[in-house]
Order: C-alpha cells, then structure tokens, then sequence
C-alpha cells in the first residue's frame, strides 16, 4: 500500500519514457480536438434545428412562397439548411416556368434534382466532422494501450536486473504505463457519445429535409398546373 | 457562406474544450487525494476525576487575585517626592531681611549658590522622581505578566479538558456502536441457535471467536468459560456456525475491532 503513496499524476507524466509521453502528448492533441468538435458540432446542430423548425412554422402559416423566396434569396448569409433547399428548389421552378416549359413531369423532376443537390450538400455540412469523433472514439484505446504495453515492457526489462523482484520495482512503471490507457479511455468515451448522439441528430435532421421536400415538389406540381393550361 | 456561419462555433468550440480540460484537470490535482493515508490511531487519556475540581476552582480564584494587586502599587511610590522640597524652602526667607549694600555682592553670591543648589537639588528630585516612575513602572509590568500567565494557564487548562471531553465523547460513542454491533452479532447466534429440551435458564457460556472481514468465523471457537451444560454449550456452537455470516459494522475502523470478538451467551427462555 505504501509503494503508491509518493506517486503524483505530474510525477507519473514525468518519469514515463519518451515514447509513452509521446503517446499521451498524441491523445492530449486528439482529446482536445475531440472535444472541440464536441461543442462546435453541438452549436451547429442546435442551430440548425432551431432553423428548421422556424422555417417550417413559416412555411405552413405562408399565405405566399413567392414572398418567402425573395425573403430567402436577399439574405443568403443568414437562412438555415432547410431554406436553402427551398429557394433552390423554387428557384429551378421559376426558371422552368420562365423558359415555357408546360410539361409537369419534367417541371416537377427538375425541381427536385435541384433540391436534392442542395440537400446533398447541407447533409455533408451536418454530417462534418463527425467522421473524426468516431475515428477517435474506436482507435484511441488502442493508442493507449499502446503506450500502456510499451511502458509495461519497459518495466519489466528494469526488473530483469534485479535479483530479488518484488511488486515494488514494478508498481510505479506499471502506474505510469497505465495513465496512457486512461488517457486513451478519457478521449475516446465522449467522443463515442458524441458521435452516436450527433449522427442521431443529422439523421433525424436529413429526414426532415427530406420529408419537406417531398411536400414542397407536391405544392409546386399544384402550383404549376393553372398556369401551365 | 458557409465558413462564415462555422467560423465562431469553431473558435467557441475550441475555447469550451480547453476549458473542460482545464476543469478535468483542476479535478485531477486537487480533487482526487494521490496519497494514502493510514488514519492515526486516536490516543486519549481518561482522566476520572482529578483534573475537574482542580481547574474549577483555579477558574473562579484568578480573577479576585488579579484585580486587588494593581492599587496597591500606586500609592507606595507617590510619598518619597514630596520629602526633598521641604528643606529650601525655610533658608530663603532669612537672607532677604539683611538690607546691607556692601553685603549685596555676597547676597548674590549666596543668591546665586542657592539657586545652583535648588537647581541641583530639583534635579536629584527629577532624577528619583523618575527612578520611582521607572520601578513603578517594572513593577507594573511584572505583574501584568504575572496575570497573563496565569490566564493563559487558565486557558490551557480549560482547552485541555475540552480535548479531553471530546476525546471521552468519542470513546463512548465508540464503546456504544461497539456494544450495538455486538449484541447484533449476539441476537443472530442467538436466532440460529436451537436450544435443547432439558437445558435450565440461566447458563452462561463465554466464548472468543476470530471473525474475517466477510463475517466468516475463521477457525474453531474457544471457550473461556463453559456453562456447565455440555448440550448448550454444544448448541451454542453448532448456532455460531449456523449465524454465519455474522453482521459487521460496515466502518473499517470498527471492523477491525470485531477480528477477535468476546461473547457472552446467556440462556433464558
């Protein structure tokens, strides 16, 4: 029990070997990183929740798409995704409408391969760097564990010039060792969470643009059959 | 576009890590003990009855004895200035009445050696003045040492029963969850035990038992004192095998108290 009592967390940074510090200066870096994308991931998501939901109130209660284009189309900084495939798809509906075209079919399938690009891309944006937290959520217990396994042998070796071996010798390496499979685990359990929780919500996000726009090319199939007689 | 509208998550996003990693290690310095501590085995000295009226009766002395010193002190020294200033006087009023012209000079003279002399002696008044200010003074001084040392002798006292109050609060609090966890351990022997038909009341068997940490008797179990009955005493034992595990304080402190346990089983219907 005594052998742990001198052991501090600076002094067990300290006294590892380079390689395991390099291994725990690695996962500190990715940690970090993680951790970053955490929150900016967690902005950006509630934001464009909250974007969607307010653009979908204000479509249902809109008397007049036309207006909620031009509303759309004048400030391009400041609409969520889901209005950005809106005007997109509107958009391509006014320049079908302008060239003459009169069939509804090719109107209507135009519109939505427009609204499926933009779709496309706002998918991407959500789903950004989500790829990197599961990277770090499966492979930094492994880097750890590395740095774990190679401090260990390391004390093991030192043990083999002692004659008479005891827990002593081998306890503070081996406490060393394992503050980089700490490490790992610190970095990697938020990380998993974050990205089960964060493809959740992309998820449930993209099938809402999806959803939207399936209603909206019905709504503009209607639209287009008065003026198309 | 849309760097734009990812550019302030980011900057905020890093800006929250590094701030949950500030915080986790903050959390790993100073809220997570690294050391180990054994906790110091308590001492205390069990005074019965000594300490108590011996103090008691210093606390209500010290302050009568303090107060009546410091007059005294005062009026001693205040009588020897007045002795000094007597004698000049008297001479003075004689040279005054001789209104000779020639004897002027030598009027003067006397004048002028009188007043050295006044002066001289006023300044050996000033001077004991000043000695008996100054033994006053050490006087005053030394007393109210005196009284100092005696209130921190007071204080001391008074803070050493409270320590040993408290210590003696302790020990019985102590002594109290002992006897509770015993009679525990008593009630379960007793519960798992099946007295014989035939045996009297009130056979007493006396017996020490090593208990591990899992409430497991390790070993056989001794017997101090047989009850005379060798069917109870039988009983007895074939129960503590039976009430096992036996409860036990969950504070390792107190458990550690239970490693060898005395028991006094007592037989009543």
């Amino acid at each position: 029990m005594n052998i742990t009592s001198d052991i501090t967390l600076i002094s067990l940074v300290q006294q590892a070997s380079v390689l395991v510090q390099m291994v725990m200066g690695l996962l500190l870096l990715v940690s970090l990183l993680s951790w970053s994308y955490i929150f900016s991931k967690m902005m950006t998501l509630a934001k464009a929740r909250r974007q969607t939901s307010k653009f979908e109130e204000e479509f249902w209660a809109a008397s007049d798409i036309a207006t909620l284009y031009q509303r759309a189309s004048s400030r391009p900084d400041n609409v969520g995704a889901l209005e950005r495939i809106f005007e997109s798809g509107y958009r391509e509906f006014l320049r079908h409408r302008k060239s003459g075209t009169l069939e509804s079919a090719a109107v209507t399938s135009g519109v939505q391969r427009a609204m499926k690009a933009t779709f496309q891309r706002e998918q991407d944006r959500l789903e950004a760097h989500l790829a990197f937290l599961a990277t770090v959520g499966s492979v930094s217990p492994y880097v750890g564990l590395f740095g774990t396994v190679w401090g260990i042998m390391n004390a093991f070796r030192g043990l083999a010039n002692v004659g008479q071996a005891t827990l002593a010798h081998v306890a503070p390496g081996i406490a060393e060792a394992l503050v980089a499979t700490a490490m790992g685990l610190f970095a990697a359990i938020p990380a998993v969470v974050a990205y089960n929780r964060y493809a959740h919500d992309a998820d449930r996000l993209a099938s809402r643009f999806e959803s939207f726009m399936e209603e909206f090319s019905n709504i503009l199939q209607r639209q287009f059959k008065p003026t198309g007689r | 576009m849309a760097s734009a509208a990812f550019a302030p998550n980011r900057l905020l996003g890093w800006l929250l890590s590094f701030l949950v990693h500030g915080a986790f290690l903050a959390f790993l310095f100073f809220g997570v003990s690294w050391q180990r501590h054994q906790p110091a085995p308590m001492m205390a000295e069990i005074w019965s009855d000594v300490p108590k009226p011996a103090t008691a009766r210093e606390v209500t002395a010290q302050p009568a004895m303090p107060v009546t010193p410091p007059p005294t002190p005062v009026p001693t020294p205040v009588p020897p200035p007045p002795a000094p200033p007597a004698p000049p006087a008297p001479k003075s009023p004689p040279v005054a009445e001789t209104p000779n012209p020639a004897d002027i000079a030598l009027k003067k003279k006397k004048q002028q050696k009188a007043a050295q002399e006044e002066k001289k002696r006023e300044l050996a008044r000033q001077r004991d003045k000043l000695l008996a200010e100054q033994l006053r003074q050490e006087r005053l001084d030394a007393l109210k040492e005196q009284r100092q040392d005696e209130q921190r002798r007071v204080e001391a006292e008074l803070q050493r029963r409270r320590a040993e109050q408290l210590a003696q609060n302790a020990q019985a609090a102590q002594a109290a969850q002992l006897d509770r966890y015993k009679l525990a351990i008593i009630q379960k022997i007793r519960n798992s035990t099946e007295v014989p038909e035939g045996v009297p009341d009130g056979l007493t068997l006396e017996v020490d038992i090593t208990i591990l940490p899992d409430g497991e008797v390790l070993g056989p179990v001794r017997v101090i004192k047989s009850s005379g009955n060798p069917r109870y005493d039988a009983a007895v034992l074939r129960g503590i095998q039976n009430a096992q595990p036996l409860p036990l304080p969950s504070e390792v402190s107190l458990r550690r108290q239970f490693r060898t346990t005395h028991l006094q089983l007592h037989h009543e219907k």
